[in-house]
């Protein structure tokens, strides 16, 4: 992992509102230099809407925000040479060919990239000879990579990055964001692919109606709630017991009672206790997903339950 | 500067500009080549017109509807700033609206060019279009002098009464423009408001010239500084180039400020 030293996102307050209501909330976050920050949220958590706040598409009701150290309001066109964007809904000019996509995007920015554009493209597996009209969902959100790298930006912001890829070109995409990551490089990615979200990012931060729930390491997140605990008895066990327990948050048994899984909160120890009553043959511990984690948050607690 | 958008802009319209400045030109030509056979005729055709009130022929802008003059004023002229207004809407309405409506404005916003730019260099693509399509209906107005000499107008008047054009054209251009800016998204609202902008601001001028009632509303109309007899007569006038001058840089600093200021829609 890169060394963390420098903020290069930081919102203070930032909130959106539309009317009476209120798009971003409040919102207080900090990405650092060289990591892989991952936003996470349902549809209309507001995952966007921070997005092209920070990029100064739209403006903050209040609140502010500095990207890699300029306001994002003030300097947006400073920030803007500096930033690799690749928004949600990608769509791209359908009279042009990629290869006069990425000559128009480099006049644009006034920096010559044709070279890396190619090597990108190579890398997706894309060609950039071929028309833009009419391209899958999969080939527009490859272009809209294509054209978001390409200037090798120190910051790359990206919604929801690889909707439409194949799982080919998604590991693909996973080795370029680490090699970027490598390179000290800072990603900022939107998704609700936890999968993907697991495997690349550092930290994620969960965002929920409009309000950042917390920001967690991976495994933090992971760690942070819940355990599942495999018990295996030789004979028959009480299941009743196990219930009894305070701690015991869950339990699933066998028909015969000699298998009981078990979701604990906080200490196990008056689990092993009781269970070290019992002949006992095996006991494992399972780690929740990311998404049984990201369930947790917007599912029974409401997404009060974690303590960042 | 690398001219981006501006270049991009003129790219997406060359067919537009050709096939508006072709029409327009062999509309030029049916015109002038009708010329000949109505000066001939000229004698009855003004019998005929001294049976029309008064009112009709104000509206034409001229009395003299059968001189070079009067007929190319009043068969062409006229309608020349009404015509291309169609145009200069939609490319004023694409500016803004239609980039949001084609979800491609983002791509465009996120790249290192200040807002003020992006418009302004989509105003200036605006202006070369219609010089471009101008220059094809001059070309049309050259031909047609040439093969039916009987519209005798000099090639300086000629060339002077089209790019005078380009003024209220561009004034209707900034209208649409700044509606764009103001109305994210409301490409249709944007079209109606502009469209009645024209047609109306044409009325008023058409029906001005016969009606005391609406008369005092003409100086409100870009149309009432684009005199084409007086240009065709006389020389270019300072004071109404100078009113739409104003008028199209009043309409592109409005345009700016909008847009600089508010949300881009996706």
């Amino acid at each position: 992992m890169a060394q963390h030293s420098e903020v290069v996102i930081q919102t203070k307050n930032l909130t959106k509102k539309y009317g009476g209501m209120v798009a971003l909330h409040d919102l207080n976050l900090e990405v650092q230099r060289g990591e892989v920050f991952g936003y996470l949220g349902p549809n209309g958590a507001g995952k966007t809407t921070t997005i092209r706040t920070l990029l100064d598409l739209i403006r903050p009701t209040s609140g502010a925000a500095t990207i890699l150290g300029l306001d994002s309001r003030r300097d947006s066109v400073k920030i803007h040479a500096q930033v690799g964007f690749l928004p949600s809904e990608m769509t791209l000019y359908h009279n042009m060919t990629g290869r006069q996509y990425v000559q128009f995007i480099e006049q644009g920015r006034r920096v010559a990239c044709m070279a890396e554009a190619e090597r990108l493209a190579q890398r997706l597996d894309y060609d950039l000879h071929r028309s833009l009209e009419g391209l899958s969902t999969g080939n527009r959100r490859k272009m809209g990579l294509i054209a978001a790298l390409m200037h090798r930006p120190p910051l790359l912001i990206l919604d929801e990055p690889t909707s439409g890829l194949d799982p080919l070109m998604q590991q693909t995409f996973n080795e370029l964001i680490r090699e970027i990551q490598a390179e000290g490089r800072t990603v900022f990615l939107s998704s609700h692919n936890l999968p993907e979200v697991e495997a690349l990012c550092d930290r994620v931060g969960i965002l929920r109606a409009g309000k950042l729930v917390t920001v967690e390491t991976i495994q933090a997140l992971a760690n942070l709630r819940f355990r599942w605990f495999i018990l295996e008895f030789e004979q028959p066990v009480e299941v009743s017991q196990f219930k009894a327990l305070s701690n015991v948050t869950a339990l699933e048994a066998n028909s015969d009672n000699t298998r009981l899984r078990i979701q604990v909160s906080g200490t196990i120890d008056s689990v092993i206790k009781l269970a070290a009553h019992y002949p006992l043959h095996d006991l494992s511990v399972e780690h929740p997903s990311l998404e049984e984690a990201f369930l947790e948050f917007y599912g029974s607690n409401n997404g009060k339950g974690v303590q960042a | 500067m690398k001219w981006a958008i501006f270049r991009k802009s003129i790219r997406d319209s060359w067919k537009g500009m050709f096939g508006w400045g072709i029409g327009l030109g062999l509309y030029a030509l049916l015109v002038i080549g009708l010329y000949p056979s109505v000066a001939e005729q000229k004698a009855d055709f003004e019998k005929i017109m001294d049976n029309y009130p008064d009112s009709m022929t104000a509206i034409m802008g001229t009395d003299d509807l059968f001189s070079p003059v009067g007929y190319l004023q009043s068969q062409l002229m006229l309608y020349l700033p009404l015509l291309l207004g169609i145009y200069a809407i939609l490319q004023g309405l694409n500016a803004v609206t239609g980039e949001e409506r084609k979800q491609t404005m983002d791509t465009l916003a996120a790249l290192p060019i200040p807002r003020w730019q992006i418009l302004t260099e989509k105003f200036l693509a605006t202006l070369v279009i219609m010089v471009g399509i101008l220059t094809q209906f001059f070309l049309s107005l050259v031909i047609g002098r040439m093969l039916w000499p009987e519209l005798d107008i000099s090639y300086d008047k000629l060339a002077a009464v089209t790019y005078a054009s380009l003024l209220p054209i561009m004034v209707i251009a900034g209208v649409a423009f700044l509606l764009s800016a103001v109305l994210p998204m409301h490409r249709r609202w944007g079209g109606i408001i502009s469209s009645l902008f024209l047609v109306g601001t044409y009325l008023i001028y058409a029906l001005g010239n016969a009606s005391k009632t609406i008369e005092p509303f003409q100086p409100f109309t870009p149309f009432e500084y684009y005199n084409t007899i007086k240009i065709l007569e006389g020389g270019l006038p300072l004071g109404d180039i100078l009113v739409l001058t104003v008028a199209i840089l009043l309409l592109w600093a409005a345009s700016l400020y909008t847009f600089e200021r508010r949300d881009l829609g996706t």
